[in-house]
């Protein structure tokens, strides 16, 4: 028994060995690359960036790219009717751990190529499954027993909404293109969209079923100006609050020095 | 041209900013009045998150705010003795607002209350200030056409104030009054701005005029003044707790509202008390009507991310 438990790790690793060496042959050994490998947010960022993904898939196979941002916090209010005729914020809860970016990229529709199970069980459905099911939801008065998975999706919908408004949340079937087992995608990252490590995780589909291939890593990290005050701003927020609040009258009154001469009796 | 707000998260056309803090500031200068009430909202609908569109606003309007501030305490404009008594209630009512705020939240209808007080309190001074203004300026034209300014009549509330004890002369001001009055005013002002959750500048504004009797190029003056010390006091709060100040946000709107500011403040010279009121009544009256709108008109979503404490 005691060797057997020796050797389990020995075998693991001589199994995922295998596993990836026989992808790399399969597939040509370039599994995924991301370009730019590092997204830098300075002052003056465009509003989005766009990143080029590429790789080499199975001859014949579809490929969909999932890019999903580190998880955040966010608190929501919902609008409901009060008095029978007007439109008032009547819940709040607060969404936890849902990805602030989340992107399908696919070759084709993928309604067409997965079935909704398939597509659940890799996570990729057209309509964001996975984050409904991944994210937790916090209601600041308990709504009642029966009613809370419904209020639970109400919450995710609209806030998933927001994002898809924000370009934040993106579904573009036909956005991968693929030439010879090899694939390419642009990916529009807005400078909306959370600072920190970003994953992207390659799918083949062939037959209605989803293989993972490979996944990557790219980081969107702020640096300069910008990354100096988000820093200052978060572990030193007294001086921060001073420094704005001074700044904010000096410049107040060199203006009205500066514009004010004459103005006066 | 695009700038990144490093607080934000987000990237934005630089002139739409300094057009907007232009805008804004002009307000500011002219009225006396924050901005806060307006240029929040804009700042949303720009797509900036509520949490940093209102504490960034905060900040941004010491800056307009000093700058109008300055040019007309040189004009002569300011009541400084004024300035501190309604600051004092200023204070003190906004710390009253704010329990009455946790009151209400605790039972779930501050949402409510708010929008409601908005309406309310924003349809009844900007109606009151446009009639009143209008009959001003029908008065002024067949009778006086002269240049001396029409400021409102003395109210009830004025007279029994001068009874009161603890009686101050406010040079400025040109008025006599126990300090009781103004102090009060300050209170229930400060209450409003706390539950409403701006800076409360067309609210004390009107109130200095119409209930104290100050002359209105004084009211603006002084409250200039107050508003320079009540959002220093928001900024640093809001910088402390919630690490929602952008100072690229700020610096860009402080371009634009400081400019706007001053032209704001001479073109308010040239306009005539109830002209200026008029004018003001009309912008209350317009956000008024669209908090209504907002009201009545169902939104396409019905979650919207929470909005944070504004000024």
């Amino acid at each position: 028994m005691r060797r057997l438990s020796i050797f389990a790790p020995v075998v693991i690793f001589l199994i995922v060995a295998g596993c990836l060496g026989s992808a790399s042959a399969v597939y040509g050994g370039v599994p995924l690359h991301v370009e730019p490998q590092v997204v830098e947010r300075t002052l003056f960022s465009k509003p989005s960036h766009v990143l080029t993904i590429t790789g080499s898939c199975p001859q014949g196979s579809q490929v969909v790219l999932k890019i999903v941002s580190p998880n955040r916090d966010y608190r929501l209010n919902k609008t409901g009717k009060g008095l029978g005729f007007v439109w008032l914020p009547v819940g709040h809860a607060e969404v936890r751990g849902i990805p602030g970016m989340y992107a399908i990229l696919s070759s084709a529709k993928v309604s067409s190529i997965l079935s909704p199970a398939a597509q659940e069980e890799a996570g990729l459905s057209p309509g964001f499954e996975e984050v409904f099911r991944r994210c937790e939801v916090r209601f600041e008065n308990d709504p009642p027993r029966g009613s809370i998975a419904g209020l639970r999706r109400e919450y995710i919908s609209g806030l998933v909404r927001i994002f898809e408004d924000a370009g934040l949340y993106q579904n573009l079937e036909g956005a991968v293109t693929i030439e010879d087992s090899r694939f390419k995608a642009n990916l529009v990252h807005p400078a909306a969209a959370p600072l920190g490590e970003y994953a992207i995780f390659c799918y083949a589909v062939r037959d209605g079923k989803a293989i993972l291939l490979c996944q990557d890593r790219f980081l969107v990290s702020s640096s300069g100006l910008a990354d100096w005050l988000a820093t200052k701003a978060r572990t030193n927020p007294a001086v921060y609050a001073v420094f704005a609040a001074l700044m904010a009258v000096a410049v107040g009154l060199l203006v009205g020095v500066v514009f004010g001469r004459g103005a006066g009796h | 041209m695009n700038v990144y707000l490093p607080i934000a998260h987000m990237s934005v056309n630089v002139f739409f900013l300094i057009g907007l803090g232009g805008l804004v500031g002009f307000l500011s200068g002219l009225f006396g009045v924050g901005g806060g009430f307006l240029l929040t909202p804009l700042l949303i609908l720009a797509g900036i998150p509520p949490t940093i569109a209102a504490a960034s606003d905060s900040n941004q309007i010491v800056a307009a705010a000093s700058s109008g501030a300055y040019t007309h305490s040189r004009m002569g404009n300011v009541d400084l003795k004024m300035g501190i008594v309604l600051l004092l209630g200023g204070f003190t009512g906004g710390t009253i607002g704010v329990q009455i705020i946790k009151v209400l939240a605790a039972i779930g209808e501050v949402d409510f209350v708010i929008k409601v007080v908005y309406v309310v309190i924003l349809g009844m001074i900007g109606s009151f200030m446009f009639i009143e203004s209008a009959n001003a300026l029908r008065r002024r034209a067949p009778v006086l056409g002269g240049d001396r300014p029409l400021e409102p009549k003395e109210s009830s509330l004025r007279r029994l104030a001068v009874r009161l004890p603890w009686r101050l002369t406010f040079h400025k001001s040109h008025l006599t009054t126990s300090v009781i009055f103004p102090f009060l005013l300050g209170v229930l002002v400060g209450m409003l701005a706390a539950i409403m959750g701006v800076g409360g500048g067309f609210i004390m504004v009107p109130a200095m005029i119409y209930i104290l009797g100050m002359p209105t190029i004084v009211a603006i003056g002084t409250d200039l003044f107050q508003i320079v010390l009540t959002c220093v006091n928001v900024t640093i709060q809001q910088a402390i707790r919630n690490h929602t100040v952008d100072l690229v946000l700020v610096v860009i709107l402080f371009f634009g509202s400081t400019l706007g500011a001053q032209a704001g403040a001479r073109v308010g010279r040239r306009l005539r008390g109830e002209q200026l009121r008029i004018l003001l009544a009309v912008i209350v009256l317009v956000v008024m009507g669209m908090m209504v709108y907002n009201l009545l008109v169902a939104p396409d979503n019905l979650i919207s991310l929470a909005r944070g404490g504004g000024h």
